[in-house]
């Protein structure tokens, strides 16, 4: 599979389907409104778009990942877009 | 690398809280700003400025500036989707290639004043804010119960650990030790002591697979200091985290399941508990089959909740039963003549602990905390009976991966 480029839109949409809730896709809702209301839930979002980025041949760490039920999902679509490699 | 990311969190939030532009370098170079000022956007974006646009990168803070051609400036908008201005420059001078090896600047002189945004060059820091005891680095928790005819009571429950992840493997290496002082002491106390009733150490191995969190501990000591008890105990656990079971904008409740298995030896064992002389000649290999669960309410902050302190409260309750497969030591009491004995035995029923908890967060570091604890924890299995406690939580993490 080809390397696409990576967009926010992209980033955007692996973040909002890494959550438990997936839907609605809006960028200014926090994550807690996604299911991620626990650092328990922040960990399995973060290993799903790690997960997500490898499938597309990119790499992240987990802790550049910013996630959490504070945390917006276009702060984590830019903290996404910001470490990606 | 943990600086940057500090920067870039706060900067994340400071754009969202005030609207203010935020600088986002892609891996692909391309520079994305956030929150543009929508009056200003199509100045920005105007084919005829784009020779206006600076951008320079430095590898770091010593280094010589690196400037880069921008190449095109489109603005994109949208109702649900994110929105931006994406600049385009030409990386070809980047050695190496990585456009996250280097610091940005970018500027553009706008009519109303101008615009300068930076990423700094990556760097190190140290702590973090955690969010939980299981989210932290450095926890503790400690009590004080003092009244007539009593000496004080002192219950303390620590923990301490460094789990990074190997670079970006999604696998997290690291040690970890936890203990649990007096919990089951119960007044009246002759006098006062701090004794650690149970004391874990590991090295613990963490991973993420789909909705299950996998951690093996394939070293792992259990320890009780005041009755020389030891085990060598390596474990591994699955925990099932499915989406929460109910969910409102402010509210949410959870419940995730463990299973796993604790395998291992007796190191060594006590001649005598409380002064009673026991045998403990039949207490040698250790198989214990784990269950488990972790249920709670979350009630978010209505205003001012940060990624360290989300909760104005909340209510948990975690469930542990061993089942045993060897003859294990469990120490509880019995009335004698209407006084409180040790009664000391070694069988393989099961054993239970729960550990409730009611938190409200004062702030980042600082939670007010009661907590319920019933059950017996190894390596002695000390009974402890119904027991609240009142304290105030520290809670600090490190950074997440080296």
């Amino acid at each position: 599979m080809a390397r696409p480029v990576l967009t926010p839109d992209l980033c955007q949409t692996i973040v909002v389907n890494a959550t438990p809730n997936q839907a609605p896709n809006d960028a200014t809702q926090n994550l807690f409104a996604l299911g991620v209301v626990d650092g328990t839930q922040a960990q399995i979002h973060k290993a799903k778009i790690q997960a997500a980025l490898h499938l597309i041949e990119y790499r992240i760490a987990q802790g550049d990942i910013l996630s959490g039920p504070t945390v917006t999902v276009d702060s984590c679509t830019q903290s996404v877009l910001a470490s990606a490699q | 690398m943990l600086n940057r990311r500090l920067i870039l969190a706060l900067s994340l939030f400071a754009s969202l809280a005030a609207a203010v532009p935020n600088l986002i370098v892609s891996p692909n170079g391309t520079l994305y700003i956030y929150n543009p000022d929508k009056a200003t956007v199509a100045e920005m974006a105007d084919p005829a400025n784009r020779g206006r646009w600076t951008v320079t990168v430095r590898h770091s803070s010593k280094s010589p500036e690196i400037s880069l051609p921008v190449l095109d400036v489109t603005a994109h908008s949208s109702a649900t989707g994110p929105n931006y201005v994406a600049v385009f420059v030409d990386t070809s001078a980047l050695k190496p290639r990585d456009p996250h090896h280097y610091g940005w600047t970018v500027t553009f002189p706008l009519s109303t004043g101008p615009l300068r945004l930076t990423v700094p060059p990556p760097n190190t820091s140290f702590f973090a804010p955690a969010r939980n005891k299981d989210d932290a680095n450095l926890y503790f928790f400690g009590s004080y119960l003092a009244g007539e005819g009593t000496k004080p009571i002192y219950s303390i429950d620590a923990k301490v650990g460094y789990i990074p992840e190997i670079h970006d493997s999604g696998i997290f290496l690291g040690i970890e030790a936890a203990a649990t002082v007096n919990s089951g002491s119960q007044p009246p106390a002759n006098r006062t002591r701090v004794d650690p009733d149970s004391i874990t150490a590991d090295i613990a191995l963490r991973t993420a697979r789909g909705n299950f969190l996998i951690n093996t501990y394939p070293a792992r000591g259990e320890f009780s200091r005041k009755n020389a008890e030891s085990n060598f105990v390596p474990s591994a656990l699955v925990q099932y985290v499915p989406k929460p079971l109910f969910q409102s904008p402010r509210h949410a409740f959870v419940l995730y399941e463990t299973a796993g298995i604790e395998a291992g030896t007796n190191l060594n064992k006590p001649a005598s508990i409380f002064k009673q002389p026991v045998n403990f000649s039949g207490y040698d290999k250790i198989l214990r089959g784990v269950i488990g669960g972790y249920a709670a309410y979350y009630i978010m902050k209505k205003t001012g909740a940060s990624a360290g302190d989300p909760y104005a409260a909340q209510v948990s309750l975690t469930y542990v039963g061993r089942i045993l497969a060897t003859d294990e030591p469990y120490v509880t009491s019995q009335t004698v003549r209407g006084a409180q004995v040790p009664l000391i035995l070694l069988d393989d029923k099961m054993r239970h602990h729960i550990d409730g908890v009611i938190l409200w967060n004062v702030s980042d570091f600082v939670g007010i905390q009661a907590k319920y604890t019933y059950g017996a924890l190894p390596p002695l299995f000390q009974a402890c009976a119904h027991q609240v406690t009142f304290g105030i939580t520290f809670k600090a993490k490190l950074p997440g991966h080296i």
